[in-house]
């Protein structure tokens, strides 16, 4: 596959993408002249790039789609619920169709006809077709009479890089009716600069014809934002029935002058007759849009920016050791280059960071479509509310969370939500509702996914958990900890195992998922109100802001964004506290003295340190030996050995070469809590 | 898809003209080597014979690469000349974009 077919893939991705968020967003409002235009854009530009790139399956395949659009875009045919089914589809097969040797697949290929087959029945308008009666199309027809159009054509640099050949814009424009074709060449560079992909070419052109400007402006409609288009009505007749004019033009042309529509209506008043000079108008003039050279956003690949990222990782650790030299060297000099390194490097960090971060809308798309094709199926009636779509999230974080969330959708769609009859039955409004909402909070992006359903029955959690043996029966639990019970593997109260969700290995996946990209997972729920699950994530993955604090001379890293404050007492007062508690600023904190928990022998200092870190909505101590200071720590993984420690996160480099390891202070509470 | 084919025939013995043979689809996707293989032959020979002939597709790219090289030689004061012997279909393709003159003119 050349790079030319992988670049089609990127972006024919992006495009099917956005074809079917367009296609859920038409579902809403059918009548959407936008919305039409928008899916008929796509899906031209999926053609036209297909039948460029050699995946002419591809092309052949939407340009049926294309024609039917084409029909709906100009009033002749209704958006309907079938019409919307057999596009779906063929999103999700436009998306195999990106694999060259697809149609060699005999799954692929049956639906591939199965497809042809519906499309071909709407083209055919067959009795699925809801025709429009041609007096609601309100289409501006032409006069019939003949007008003179100049434009003038500037493509974008990059406009082949998509497989736009200009020369069929111009082809398709001359169409129209007569026309005087000027190629502009002048900037087409000697062979040392000659870049092929280029376009150095500009046309200016007369086109004579009856058509209206809007449409001599859809021909560009799929480079317009991207070129420099003037499209002006020089003459209400057929200027090329008058020599003088032509040969003016020509002459013009020959001596390189530019044409501007100003001199060229002087140019056209100077040369008819006065009687018919008045009736020449520039009564349209439509400047579409020029753009200045200035190239907003490039496509990167994840490759790099993984690269980038470890390279700024290395880069922190370096400047660490530099920090370090400075601080035992105490040379003036270097220590004020040291901080400006410094300063930079947090900067760099900064926006290295911002650069791998995407917004969480570009997952809504496939959780919309999850959450229409289960509503159809499961025959309920649900919308699918979103809410902080702009909030980003590392990349990684971003693949990590897919699946997950798609479980917890598809759990509130087949267990949660209610069937319509059932919903009014108990007061509620006929149609559910889902709700995802998305913000960060301090240093953390929270994902909150909530239904309006069933809620959870906490009598039958705890009955299926006494009958697997997950939970004493003597035992008191509240309900927040039998609401924790579901996230245990093997876990599942459904009474039929459906495609969709309730075969036991649901939630203790989500959950280790969420665990996996260091995210925390909270379950609330009430009977017949609904369920709401809350994601804690961090914003990055790979390096963190922490604090640097030791224990017994072994160095250890908390994330600064859950330290609260920090004090130092006696050791005696930890010593003689009763049932870890302590007293801070009049306020009763429990604690943990890591030493004991971490079984670390040796003699106590005799002046310690208190950190309080945030816990849910509380705050817990934890007890260390000193506090060294800030440290900004880049993660590396740890090895196999340190799996089962989950209150190790990772590890990390310091300046003096020597390991410090990253403590992930919610799971030491969570594991000292339920060990106490 | 076919692929263009490219030839260059360095100069015969009695003569001191290279000669250059563009044939099959001449769209930008299928152009990098043939850019890259002109280039060198531009800077090798003194009189260079372009021939273009069984094409089945072209675009943009090809007609802009044909007036760069013109450009060049020109400079260069090197000769070049030009046969081209289109389909139907793609004359008048060049003859409704305005290409015709220019590449008559070439």
């Amino acid at each position: 596959m050349d790079n030319f077919q992988k670049k089609f893939i990127e972006e024919a991705t992006d495009l099917i993408n956005n074809l079917e968020e367009a296609l859920l967003s038409l579902e809403r409002n059918k009548a959407d002249n936008e919305l039409i235009a928008a899916v008929f854009r796509i899906m031209h530009s999926l053609k036209g790039g297909g039948g460029m790139f050699g995946f002419d399956d591809i092309s052949s395949f939407t340009h049926n789609l294309e024609t039917i659009y084409d029909e709906v875009r100009s009033g002749r045919l209704k958006v309907t619920a079938d019409l919307l089914g057999i596009t779906f589809s063929s999103v999700d097969h436009l998306r195999s169709l990106l694999d060259p040797n697809a149609l060699k697949n005999d799954q692929i290929n049956k639906n591939h006809s199965i497809l042809l087959g519906k499309i071909n029945a709407f083209l055919k308008q067959d009795n699925t077709v809801e025709l429009v009666d041609s007096a609601d199309n309100t289409e501006q027809e032409s006069d019939g009479t003949n007008h003179t159009f100049y434009i003038y054509f500037a493509p974008d640099e990059a406009i082949m890089d998509n497989g736009t050949n200009p020369l069929y814009l111009i082809d398709e424009l001359c169409s129209f009716g007569n026309s005087l074709v000027f190629p502009k060449t002048g900037k087409i560079p000697e062979l040392s600069e000659f870049n092929y992909s280029k376009c150095y070419t500009a046309w200016d052109l007369f086109l004579i014809t009856p058509e209206d400007i809007n449409n001599i402006q859809d021909v560009f409609i799929f480079v317009e934002e991207e070129s420099e288009l003037e499209i002006t009505k020089i003459a209400d007749f057929d200027i090329l029935s008058n020599k003088k004019i032509i040969d003016n033009i020509h002459e013009r042309y020959n001596e390189k002058q530019n044409f501007d529509s100003t001199v060229l209506k002087s140019l056209i008043d100077e040369q008819v007759e006065k009687k018919d000079s008045q009736t020449v108008t520039v009564s349209e003039k439509l400047k579409v849009f020029t753009k200045e050279n200035v190239i907003s956003s490039i496509r990167v690949s994840s490759e790099k920016i993984d690269e980038l990222m470890n390279l700024v990782s290395e880069l922190v650790t370096a400047q660490a050791s530099l920090s370090l030299f400075v601080e035992e060297n105490n040379e003036f000099k270097l220590n004020h280059l040291s901080e400006n390194i410094e300063n930079i490097t947090r900067q760099l960090r900064d926006t290295t960071f911002s650069v791998s971060l995407i917004p969480i809308e570009t997952m809504l798309t496939r959780f919309h479509r999850l959450i229409r094709d289960l509503s159809s199926e499961f025959d309920k009636n649900i919308e699918f509310v979103t809410e902080g779509a702009e909030t980003e999230l590392d990349k990684t974080l971003i693949q990590g969370l897919t699946d997950p969330l798609m479980h917890i959708i598809r759990n509130s769609v087949d267990h949660g939500i209610e069937p319509e009859e059932e919903r009014i039955k108990k007061g509620k409004s006929k149609q559910g509702k889902i709700h995802l909402s998305a913000f960060y909070s301090g240093a953390s992006v929270i994902i909150k996914i909530q239904d309006d359903g069933r809620g959870i029955d906490i009598e039958k959690v705890r009955v299926k958990a006494l009958e697997k043996k997950l939970i004493l029966p003597d035992k008191k639990y509240t309900d927040k900890e039998m609401l924790d019970i579901i996230f245990l593997p093997g876990f599942s109260t459904a009474k039929n195992v459906t495609d969709v969700s309730g075969r036991g290995v649901g939630m203790d996946v989500v959950k280790r998922k969420i665990d996996e990209i260091r995210g925390i997972v909270e379950l609330e729920s009430k009977e017949n109100a609904g369920t709401s699950i809350v994601i804690k994530l961090p914003l990055t993955l790979s390096i963190i802001d922490g604090l640097l604090v030791e224990i017994s001379n072994t160095k250890y890293v908390m994330p600064l964004n859950f330290v609260n404050k920090i004090y130092s007492y006696e050791h005696e007062q930890f010593d003689k506290a009763f049932n870890n508690i302590i007293v801070v600023d009049g306020k009763q904190i429990p604690f943990y003295y890591l030493r004991k928990e971490f079984e670390i022998t040796g003699e106590p200092l005799s002046v310690e340190y208190l950190i309080l870190v945030k816990y849910e909505d509380k705050r817990i101590g934890l007890v260390v030996d000193n506090v060294l200071g800030e440290y900004q720590a880049v993660l590396k993984p740890l090895g196999k050995l340190y799996k089962s420690h989950e209150i190790i996160s990772g590890a990390t480099i310091l300046g003096d070469g020597t390991i410090a390891l990253v403590l992930d202070t919610n799971k030491i509470i969570h594991e000292f809590s339920f060990k106490s | 898809m076919k692929d263009s084919k490219f030839k260059i025939q360095a100069p015969k013995k009695d003569e001191d003209v290279a000669r250059i043979f563009l044939t099959g689809d001449l769209g930008v996707n299928k152009f990098k080597s043939v850019v890259d293989k002109i280039s060198e032959a531009e800077s090798k020979y003194e009189n260079i014979e372009i021939n273009i002939g069984e094409v089945i597709a072209f675009d943009l790219a090809s007609l802009q690469l044909l007036i760069s090289l013109k450009k060049t030689r020109e400079k260069n004061n090197k000769k070049i000349s030009f046969n081209i012997d289109l389909s139907k279909d793609l004359t008048d393709l060049l003859n409704i974009t305005g290409f015709t003159n220019i590449i008559k003119s070439l």
